[in-house]
């Protein structure tokens, strides 16, 4: 035989054995069991994606694919909880791709690993762990809990509070959030744009950027920069090597804190607020004028005064800007 | 922290229920103020005279257990029993040891790890605990430096930072290379970070401002080992 002929013989069976593989190897999935309006629904697929969609139907239904013949879909419960799971005939299940429809109320629990994981539609709370792929909620859940340990968290939701844990990954958080943003990251960007009442970041390298918070701030990072812009801002900033800059108009005390980085606020002209600055080494630039100088202390009166505003460096310099 | 946010918060840290932040900034508030520090002082005085506290909580998680284990020999004197938290994540009250450098910074004995695990223990072990590291600071004269005051506290600081360090070191391979790789990064610039707050103190022992600062770092090495232990 040829070399030509082994080639064109090895295409050909190659060939054949790609088109053949699907057919012999997954198994389509088309189930549903009805179920009551509100409760919960727990989907446990051991890998692959999920996509749950809330709809008007008080029904649960599964749709798509699983990759080995021998697993199918297991739905069990009744009006209020149900679960729904990828089970195995043999061993470990293999990879699914489903979309599971719920009752727009239910809420959902999801649990997977190396997949990506959509839930939209669902107004009820939306919890998630997944330990490797991306994750992504929208709409108009009540309370969002996701758990990553890689991959990115994108919500994009109204919902009354958001928490992310996350090893890795960026986390970005926008829409409206009337309760609390939490985020707790250990690397990746962490973005929150959402119109959050509060917000809770504890971050190690990646930068913090908050762009729409409406109260309480709390931030602890290490060593990525760190921004906060909104209105009412309050609560504590702290870094370590990283720098800070503050935006946004004052709502109640403010302290913020960087040991080697910069910090930088930029107040409305109109701000009352009695500000305390210490730092040991940084410089100090302000449009606000210098204040009374204790030591390695100063203290500032913006306006009438009222408000407590404290930063405090150790080598870092400090910036009052006027807007 | 500021003043007024601080004697807002002040009854909830009292009783432990802060969340970290809060409790961080609190505990900072207090070693810089004397007016929170004698309303603080006040507060657990009531506690004590109402036993009010609640016994027992439970940690939640059973990392937590070695460093409980290690830290128990201290307080020897009293019966503490192991479910009773020296240290843990939230919403658990943590070893105080924020209280002793409060309390050496500001050459004011108030409280202790062991006045906690004494408001825990009842009134009946009171007596016995009170030997413990409470009474070693009461005999501290008064015109300490805040360097020496600091000393107590630098030394539970870095106890506890060692226990977990080995809590690490046993799990460290549990956890994905670049999950580690970040965590030793940050943990460079936190030790960098202690590094120059302390050499600036030991120039300057009587700075308050840098006994606070090198807190604040020593405490964001902690709050970093306390996640990774947990992750």
């Amino acid at each position: 035989m040829t070399t030509g002929m082994r080639m064109m013989m090895g295409a050909a069976a190659a060939a054949a054995l790609a088109v053949a593989q699907p057919a012999v190897a997954q198994r389509q999935v088309n189930e549903r069991q009805a179920t009551g309006a509100t409760g919960t629904v727990e989907i446990t697929v051991p890998a692959g994606a999920v996509r749950v969609t809330g709809w008007s139907r008080n029904e649960v239904q599964v749709t798509g694919h699983l990759s080995r013949s021998t697993d199918r879909v297991q739905i069990s419960g009744g009006r209020g909880s149900m679960e729904v799971e990828v089970v195995s005939g043999s061993g470990r299940p293999g990879n699914a791709t489903l979309t599971v429809h719920v009752p727009a109320g239910k809420s959902v629990e999801v649990q997977t690993s190396a997949g990506p994981v959509h839930v939209s539609g669902v107004t009820g709370d939306v919890e998630a762990v997944n330990r490797g792929g991306p994750m992504t909620v929208e709409g108009s859940p009540r309370d969002v809990e996701l758990t990553s340990t890689g991959g990115p968290v994108t919500v994009n939701a109204s919902a009354r509070s958001v928490s992310v844990n996350s090893t890795g990954g960026p986390v970005t958080i926008g829409g409206t959030v009337r309760g609390l943003a939490e985020v707790n990251a250990m690397s990746g960007p962490v973005t929150v744009t959402a119109a959050a009442e509060r917000v809770e970041i504890n971050a190690l390298s990646g930068p913090v950027r908050i762009t729409n918070a409406g109260g309480p701030v709390e931030v602890a990072s290490v060593s990525g920069p760190v921004y906060v812009a909104g209105r009412r801002l309050s609560g504590s900033i702290e870094n370590v090597s990283g720098g800070v800059v503050v935006e946004g108009t004052l709502g109640g005390g403010l302290s913020v804190e960087s040991h080697s980085g910069d910090v930088e606020l930029r107040l409305p002209a109109g701000t009352a607020a009695d500000v305390d600055v210490t730092t040991y080494s940084g410089g100090f630039r302000s449009d606000f004028g210098a204040g009374r100088r204790d030591g390695n202390e100063r203290h500032l009166r913006l306006g009438r005064g009222g408000m407590e505003l404290s930063i405090t460096t150790f080598s870092g310099n400090v910036k009052l800007t006027r807007r | 922290m500021t003043h007024e946010r601080t004697l807002e918060l002040l009854d909830d840290y009292v009783e432990g229920t802060l969340p970290p932040h809060d409790e961080r900034g609190v505990r900072r508030h207090l070693m810089q103020c004397d007016d929170c520090r004698a309303e603080e002082r006040e507060l657990r005085t009531l506690l004590d005279e109402a036993a009010a506290l609640p016994p027992g909580i439970q940690p939640p998680v059973e990392l937590w257990e070695g460093i409980a284990a290690r830290l128990e020999p201290r307080s020897a004197t009293v019966a503490l029993a192991p479910e009773i938290p020296v240290i843990g994540p939230r919403p658990v009250r943590r070893i105080p040891w924020w209280m002793q450098a409060a309390a050496a910074i500001a050459l004011v004995v108030t409280t202790s790890v062991v006045t906690l695990q004494i408001d825990r223990a009842g009134p009946a072990q009171v007596a016995a605990v009170q030997q413990q590291p409470a009474a070693q600071q009461a005999a501290a004269p008064a015109a300490r430096t805040a360097l020496a005051a600091f000393h107590p506290a630098e030394q539970e600081y870095q106890r506890a930072i060692g226990d977990l360090e080995q809590m690490l070191g046993q799990h460290r391979d549990k956890l994905a290379p670049q999950t580690v790789a970040t965590l030793e990064a940050n943990l460079k610039v936190i030790d960098k970070a202690i590094q120059e707050s302390r050499a600036a103190l030991a120039a300057d022992p009587n700075s308050r401002e840098l006994a606070t600062m090198l807190s604040q770092s020593y405490d964001a090495k902690l709050d970093v080992l306390q996640r990774a232990v947990s992750l």
